[in-house]
């Protein structure tokens, strides 16, 4: 890279670190005029702006949130051959800031590094020791060292809490999202250096992750109060409540019907290393056609990889066999019989759920909610009777 | 409430409130369009905020002849500043009416002799009363000058303000005045425009004063004052108290009698650029030619910035060759359509080193170079190239006008214009 001329910054990845590689160069600058652009503006106007100098010798900071366009073939594309035929002739009284602009270009990548700088900053954190590789920080490092900064002090224990809470069933977290968490934490706990588990239950208790994370937590305690406190915290701040309890049920649904297979499994004798290698062959089917007379299922396939979807991960089945924090494997809190109960009570309510929330069309939900809290007392043993499940049969 | 007094003149002295209550920068504040009438024995105060700036006139027999004020009872009404002035004018200019509060409408009838028909016009009455902020009583700025020679000079470099959000500090219009000096400037910070003007009736004060008007109230100042009849104006500047903050940081500009106009939403800390250092550097090449050669040229140059690039905001770019053996002026533009023009019987006022020296500039800047500077006389354009730069980092083209001489308003103006180049 031509060291006489780095005035050109490619800034990518999470917000935190490019907002402050931003604002070093604000304060290194001195005296500037600062413009800001995106894909609002045509190409030619920003060219002009970088190519014009001020009036008073000032230097200038010009910032790109996305590509400015240009009109091709009557339409208006990002400007990615345009802008890397001037970054050569960027004059030196202009820093240009392309800030997260996104391209497939090699060769827009390759004309940046020749006259500027590219600093990529990881967008998401991986949330387990063992999928780290080279430099990368796991999440709740980054959660401690994030505080650490503005003096505020919080355990592995919490940290993870708040990590959870934002990307349950995921083996990474956008630190983006992170970040945000973490303000409003910040904001919320004001002050005080020390931050406990009841902030961190407090800031995330509306979110529909962290009540499906704890709910399965109390769940496996038996913990019907909690279950409930959860279920009322949800609805609460719910845009639509049908929507956010059928969220719920689903994932229950697909939860519980894992551990009823690991725990099938389990009575059949195979061994805990072994449930993955069984488990891993059932693929992830999607819906596929426009009308309700079309839909069709198929094998999901990622588009990056290109590899089939798998319905389970590894990482979720491993998290059943493990002991979390207090609470004992989920596939030793229930027995075989009661995974089949709940199972059943899960199946039965679905679609009765579905079918309240469409007649209601989202005017009433006291039933829905009244049905989702049921399920818990099913889940939490309760409810050991199918006769006293008998108004979820449809009519 | 109820007052009787004469449609013109009350019509006329509201004209200053309304422009502040509708002025269209207001959206969204709390009192905007609405206009606050405090009646009492001898006087009416009429009040406007529009959050950006406020006014407060007052309107008597001793300050408006021929008002024929009369209060039958005090109060203090609300009203919607749009419908009460349709309202005003809809009798007659020279009639005189009583306006009057019956329940929540406010009631203007025409005075007319008992025996013929009564007519009326009514409208709603608002609620809460408009609070203007605190008048500062101390101000560490003051400066008088002739209303018109204020109104000109801001008029005339108005269109050069900034438009970018986040260059704010061009988004606002200077104002400097000394004894018998006065300086209007506006610029986007790639093109100025500068109006000096002399007279003896800038009064000015003892010493050089500066005053920032920010962009939202530019044009409201300007339309206000042009339809008053004051000979000068006052223009008073105070910082904020930071022990009250209902008194902010605020520029008064009293004229007439009893109107203050109160600007707020200034920048203090703004620190306007040393426009002198571009108009008193000595540039290596100064030639100058007669505006009028430039008509058919700039209208040649205009032709080309069609108007799918105006639709599409590309910019229009356009190279000037000073070409001095020729003695000619020529200018040149590509996108897509093609120009080659040329500015003949240039003379050279000084030179460098370079035969054919050039520049090249947003083509909008020579329209306006030829557009905002009069029809005739000689226009002086100074510029330096790029070699012969003291650091690279070439100064922008100065364009400077002819002095206009006005012995009606005894004034003289020097308009000049200086505009960023292209590194193309």
């Amino acid at each position: 890279m031509n060291e006489e001329k780095q005035n050109i910054y490619w800034l990518k990845g999470n917000y935190v670190q490019r907002n402050s590689i931003i604002n070093n160069i604000k304060k290194s600058f001195g005296d500037f005029e600062l413009f800001v652009y995106d894909d609002e503006y045509n190409f030619k106007y920003v060219e002009q702006k970088i190519l014009e100098s001020s009036c008073f010798g000032n230097n200038r900071l010009i910032i790109l949130n996305n590509w400015p366009v240009v009109k091709k073939a009557g339409k208006f594309v990002r400007a990615t051959d345009p802008l890397k035929k001037i970054l050569s002739s960027v004059p030196e009284d202009c820093i240009l800031i392309l800030n997260n602009l996104q391209t497939t270009s090699k060769l827009f990548a390759e004309e940046v590094k020749k006259v500027g700088k590219i600093k990529e900053f990881e967008q998401h954190a991986q949330k387990y020791h063992y999928r780290l590789k080279g430099d990368q920080k796991l999440a709740t490092v980054w959660v401690t060292d994030s505080l650490k900064t503005k003096d505020k002090v919080i355990n592995t224990d919490n940290a993870s809490f708040l990590v959870d809470a934002i990307s349950y069933n995921e083996s990474t977290v956008n630190l983006d999202n992170l970040f945000l968490l973490l303000k409003k934490l910040c904001e919320y706990v004001g002050n005080r250096k020390k931050i406990t588990k009841e902030d961190v239950f407090v800031i995330c208790s509306h979110l529909r992750n962290f009540v499906v994370w704890s709910l399965y937590d109390a769940c496996d305690k038996n913990d019907i109060d909690r279950c409930f406190d959860l279920i009322e915290n949800c609805i609460a701040s719910a845009r639509n409540v049908g929507e956010e309890v059928i969220g719920i049920v689903y994932s229950m649904v697909w939860r519980y019907k894992l551990l009823f297979m690991c725990k099938e499994l389990s009575v059949k004798g195979v061994a805990e290393k072994d449930v993955w290698g069984k488990l891993s062959n059932i693929e992830k089917l999607e819906r596929k056609g426009g009308s309700n007379f079309q839909i069709k299922l198929s094998v999901g396939v990622d588009k990056k990889t290109n590899v089939r979807k798998k319905m389970y991960s590894r990482a979720m089945i491993d998290s059943l066999f493990k002991k979390f924090r207090d609470k004992d494997p989920s596939v030793s809190c229930y027995n075989y019989n009661e995974l089949l109960f709940i199972n059943l009570a899960l199946n039965r309510a679905l679609p009765k759920i579905r079918s309240l929330d469409f007649v209601r069309a989202g005017f009433e939900n006291a039933e829905i909610v009244i049905i989702l809290k049921i399920l818990c007392m099913v889940i939490c043993g309760k409810i050991k009777n199918i006769s006293q499940l008998s108004f979820l049969q449809m009519d | 409430m109820k007052f009787s007094i004469n449609v013109e003149k009350f019509m006329k002295s509201l004209v200053p409130v309304e422009i502040i209550a509708n002025k269209k920068e207001n959206e969204g504040y709390e009192s905007a369009g609405r206009i606050t009438f405090d009646v009492s024995k001898d006087k009416i105060v009429a009040k406007a905020h529009g959050g950006t700036a406020a006014i407060s006139a007052v309107i008597s027999n001793d300050n408006i002849p021929n008002l024929n004020y009369e209060c039958k009872e005090d109060g203090v009404i609300t009203i919607m500043a749009e419908q009460f002035m349709k309202t005003l004018s809809s009798f007659p200019p020279s009639g005189d009416i009583t306006i009057y509060m019956d329940g929540q409408e406010i009631t203007a009838s025409l005075n007319v002799d008992e025996d013929v028909d009564e007519q009326i016009q009514t409208v709603f009455s608002e609620s809460g009363e408009i609070k203007l902020p605190n008048l500062s009583s101390k101000f560490k700025k003051q400066a008088t000058i002739n209303r018109e020679i204020f109104v000109d000079g801001m008029d005339k470099v108005q269109f050069a303000m900034g438009f970018e959000k986040t260059v704010a500090h061009y988004m606002c219009q200077l104002f400097e005045i000394e004894k018998g000096k006065a300086r209007f400037a506006a610029g986007s910070g790639a093109r100025f425009a500068i109006a000096d003007i002399e007279s003896k009736n800038i009064l000015g004060a003892n010493s050089k004063q500066t005053f920032i008007f920010p962009k939202a109230n530019v044009s409201p100042i300007i339309s206000i004052l042009k339809n008053t009849t004051s000979t000068n104006i006052t223009i008073k500047e105070s910082p904020a108290n930071v022990d009250n903050s209902n008194n902010p940081a605020q520029i008064v500009i009293d004229f007439d009698e009893g109107i203050s106009l109160i600007v707020l939403a200034i920048d203090t800390a703004i620190k306007y650029p040393d426009l002198n250092k571009i108009l008193e550097f000595d540039y290596p090449y100064k030639v100058s030619s007669d505006i009028s050669q430039w008509k058919y040229v700039v209208v040649g140059i205009e032709a080309t910035n069609t108007k799918d690039i105006k639709k599409e905001h590309e910019m229009h770019n356009a190279n000037v060759v000073a070409m001095l053996d020729k003695k000619v002026l020529f200018m040149e533009t590509k996108s897509p359509t093609k120009a080659k023009r040329q500015i003949k019987d240039m003379k050279i006022l000084q030179q460098g080193k370079t035969k054919e020296p050039s520049f090249c500039c947003n083509s909008a800047y020579i329209l306006e170079a030829y557009g905002k500077g009069g029809n005739s006389g000689d226009v002086i354009l100074e510029f330096e190239t790029k070699e012969e730069s003291d650091d690279g980092r070439v100064k922008p083209v100065v364009v400077r006008f002819p002095e206009i001489v006005n012995s009606s308003k005894d004034t003289l103006e020097k308009f000049t214009i200086f505009f960023a180049t292209s590194n193309r």
